[in-house]
């Protein structure tokens, strides 16, 4: 390290000094070699984006090893099993109930268009609009009172 | 110690001078919560923003020089970012402080404002004698996608030899990248090791995930 004008920095240094391990002179010196060096400059800049893909190594590492703590918990829990299975019985058959309230809907809204000479093009876009908002207001409302009747 | 001068009780002092951000030494930085640390910052407490300075600085260095910035300028554009930082705290539009991302972030903005403003300076010059230009580009590699797929793919590699290594290896590790970022000091703190072993344990789990990250790929 005493010949950096003449000599490269040690590859380790350079990894030292972007994990900020390299203090006082041995630092300065790095910096003042990798000013004059394009080869040594790039290794800092190669070391440097090797510490940003190290930070995302490690948020990975962390967030899966949360995943997995919380995983036997919610598996063995008997409180978040039982609605899941009603939950799912329960929106099957209010995915068939809301296909069929849509197409009730849509079938007299055209009719009803026909009568007044209008197109159908027209009646299925408003038809279909208004038929949504109606059935997710009823849905949101039948979920609700479900919560409140099962606790 | 030359922050601007603000006392700890008036956050919304009126602007003064631009003065320079010196980092405490090293030694001086106390060791305290983070979010202890910011809170205090929000308020304009010049003691907690040299801390927070110290602690960070660097890593905002090193975020420039991966995007290729020369090492004096990036030290000149951290400075920069962290004195934005400070005038956004004292005109009262700084309502959380979250780093050293935010830092970070800063300093990536005014990276690219300058090299804009090169490129435009360039844009004034006569072309050289061949008639060619070369453009700075400002292009961010980690924008295309193919880049981006294959960067996953490596990390997800890291990820795996990573997996291969002791828990406390893995602990020192987790706490000293990624959203801790811990000082290495910190880290031989919590995780009750001497800084050089901490240090020693970095070394090899760094090179290890070296060679995943920039290998090939077969397995």
């Amino acid at each position: 390290m005493s010949d950096l004008r003449d000599l490269h920095v040690a590859p380790a240094d350079l990894a030292l000094y972007v994990m900020g391990a390299l203090e006082g002179d041995r630092g300065d010196a790095v910096e003042a070699h990798v000013m004059a060096c394009d080869a040594c400059a790039q290794g800092l800049a190669r070391e440097a984006r090797l510490e940003a893909a190290f930070d995302e190594v490690a948020r990975r590492a962390v967030a899966h090893a949360d995943v997995r703590r919380l995983l036997p918990s919610i598996a063995t829990s008997r409180v978040t099993r039982r609605p899941t299975r009603r939950n799912g019985r329960f929106m099957g058959g209010v995915a068939g109930a809301l296909a069929a309230a849509a197409a009730i809907v849509l079938m007299f809204a055209e009719t009803s268009l026909a009568d007044q000479g209008g197109s159908t093009a027209q009646v299925r876009a408003g038809a279909y609009d208004g038929a949504v908002g109606d059935i997710s207001g009823a849905l949101i409302g039948e979920v609700r009172s479900e919560k409140l009747d099962g606790g | 110690m030359a922050l601007p001068a603000a006392s700890r009780a008036q956050p919304r002092e009126e602007p003064s001078a631009p003065a320079r951000v010196v980092p405490l030494p090293v030694r001086a930085a106390p060791i305290v919560d983070d979010k202890a640390l910011c809170a205090r910052a929000l308020v304009g407490d010049t003691d907690a923003w040299s801390a927070l300075v110290a602690k960070y600085d660097h890593r905002v260095v090193v975020s420039l020089l991966a995007r290729g910035v020369r090492i004096d300028r990036a030290k000149d554009i951290a400075q920069e970012a962290w004195m934005r930082l400070v005038e956004q705290q004292r005109a009262g539009r700084l309502t959380h402080l979250q780093l050293p991302g935010l830092a970070i972030a800063q300093a990536a903005f005014l990276s690219l404002e300058a090299a804009r403003r090169d490129v435009r300076s360039e844009a004034m010059l006569p072309l050289d004698g061949d008639g060619v230009r070369i453009a700075i580009d400002l292009v961010d590699p980690a924008a295309d996608a193919e880049a981006r797929l294959l960067t996953t793919e490596r990390i997800e590699r890291a990820e795996k030899v990573l997996s291969g290594f002791a828990p406390n290896a893995r602990a020192v590790f987790r706490l000293a990248y990624g959203g801790d970022g811990l000082s290495h000091a910190d880290v031989a703190k919590k995780v009750g090791l001497s800084l050089q072993r901490v240090r020693q344990i970095l070394c090899e789990v760094r090179k290890e995930l070296k060679d995943a990250l920039e290998g090939e790929g077969h397995e």
